[in-house]
């Protein structure tokens, strides 16, 4: 299981069907950013900093998976903590700031996929996960895991290709990133039941499209 | 239960979310009908799969990279913008005058002090682009990115809207006056498009090229800086203008 970013503390463990992950969170009262956003809207550049490393990672992930090239994810990342500077202004605390910051990278990667040819996507995305660069402490480390490791993330990589990306959005920041419905729905302006419908059409083609890779 | 029905149901089951009567049909089904179970074991190892993978980690530079061109001026928010950002919500509403009187009394130190007006540049004709969307328009919008579906060319998919706006936006922090004299003459609704297009050019050279306009000797030089901006705004974070 891959590891989950954890949005403050005071959680509590819902027990619900057989996907229902360990980590389902519900929302908190407490902002665990907040303290930094107050420090860095009182001109502490380096609370911003911290927000940045505090965020970089959930931002690089969501942007490559969702525009399968590193160069294109990292441009997408710095465009939008930049973007989160100038408009970390319009923050009115009525939602997580991760929402917030979420919210700018999706639309990051949106803009992005815009002036992408799916081409271009694609074979940059199937290239760079070929020549794999450091991934998550979770990943095997004896040579033919480490090998077959990358095999199936590119397998999956390209899999996800096949998921529209107005499907693959919610799908991604759901079952990937672990936000829960109504975070979701607010980040994407959209109501809980369409993202529930989106996500369950976004896994029934991704299933249909790995098993088309292991035939 | 119908296959259909159940298949319709799947997901809510694998969630939880099924009221518990439910449940049990479709547990009921499911215990007799194959092609229905192995439908949803499949489903719980693709979300298994998934759910397994992880990273790439961020290239290691990132956030110095991003800092870096913070401090170099990108980046930077509104004046207006940023004097709110630091004033605590709830006093907001009494600074709100004040500052906006600030705001215009630096907007006209800058116009007394524009440079002069280089030669007109020539604007070449369009094709009309979409207004800008919400996320969740442009979710609507976007088209599948089926391998097995005709992937289009480069070109095709690769539309010149967004390369031919940059270079547009380049020309106009040139020339902010020639953008204007382009505008003058063009409805509101194909002004907004214009100005839309290159807010979706999505970088700092918007905020740039709205002061520019804001401080040029046109009447409505102002109102359009402050539309262009509200796209950009609006684009970058998702929210309606």
């Amino acid at each position: 299981m891959s590891d989950r970013q954890r949005r403050g503390v005071g959680h509590e463990l819902v027990e619900r069907g057989p996907l229902a992950r360990a980590d389902a969170w519900r929302e908190h009262d407490r902002d665990p950013d907040l303290e930094l956003v107050r420090r860095w809207r009182a001109g502490d550049v380096q609370s911003f900093a911290a927000l940045i490393r505090r965020h970089e990672r959930r931002v690089y992930r969501l942007l490559f998976r969702m525009l399968g090239s590193r160069e294109e994810a990292e441009d997408a990342a710095q465009e939008t903590f930049l973007n989160l500077h100038r408009h970390g202004h319009r923050f009115r605390g009525d939602a997580l700031f991760s929402t917030f910051v979420y919210r700018i990278a999706a639309n990051a990667a949106l803009n992005r996929r815009r002036s992408l040819g799916r081409r271009r996507a694609h074979e940059a995305g199937l290239a760079n996960e070929q020549a794999a660069g450091p991934m998550a402490p979770s990943a095997p480390r004896d040579p033919e895991s480490a090998a077959s490791g990358a095999e199936d993330r590119a397998r999956v990589q390209r899999a996800l290709q096949d998921v529209a990306p107005k499907l693959r959005l919610p799908l991604l920041l759901y079952d990937l990133e672990g936000l829960p419905y109504p975070e979701i729905a607010k980040l994407l302006d959209l109501p809980e039941g369409t993202v529930k419908s989106r996500i369950h059409r976004a896994r029934e083609i991704l299933r249909d499209a790995l098993s088309g890779e292991s035939r | 239960m119908t296959h259909g029905e159940v298949r319709a149901d799947l997901g809510d089951y694998l969630e939880g979310d099924l009221p518990l009567e439910r449940r049990a049909l479709v547990d009921a089904h499911l215990d007799g009908c194959a092609e229905c179970a192995q439908r949803m074991r499949s489903l719980r190892s693709t979300v298994d799969t998934l759910r397994a993978l992880d990273g790439p980690e961020p290239p290691a530079g990132l956030s110095a990279a991003v800092l870096a061109r913070i401090e170099a001026g990108e980046g930077r928010p509104g004046a207006l913008a940023s004097l709110l950002g630091r004033i605590p919500w709830e006093l907001r509403g009494r600074l709100a005058a004040p500052a906006l009187a600030f705001a215009a009394a630096a907007v006209l130190l800058v116009w007394l002090y524009r440079p002069a007006a280089p030669p007109e540049l020539a604007w070449v004709e369009r094709p009309p682009l979409p207004s800008r969307q919400s996320v969740q328009e442009a979710i609507a919008r976007e088209e599948s990115f089926g391998a097995s579906a005709d992937p289009g060319t480069p070109a095709e998919d690769a539309p010149a809207g967004p390369r031919v706006a940059s270079a547009d936006l380049d020309a106009a922090l040139r020339d902010p006056a020639s953008l204007l004299r382009a505008l003058a003459p063009l409805s509101p609704a194909e002004r907004q498009e214009r100005l839309a297009a290159l807010a979706r050019a999505g970088d700092a050279r918007v905020p740039a090229l709205a002061d520019a306009l804001a401080a040029q000797d046109a009447p409505d030089a102002k109102s359009l800086a402050e539309t262009l901006l509200r796209l950009y705004d609006a684009r970058s974070t998702g929210e309606r203008p």
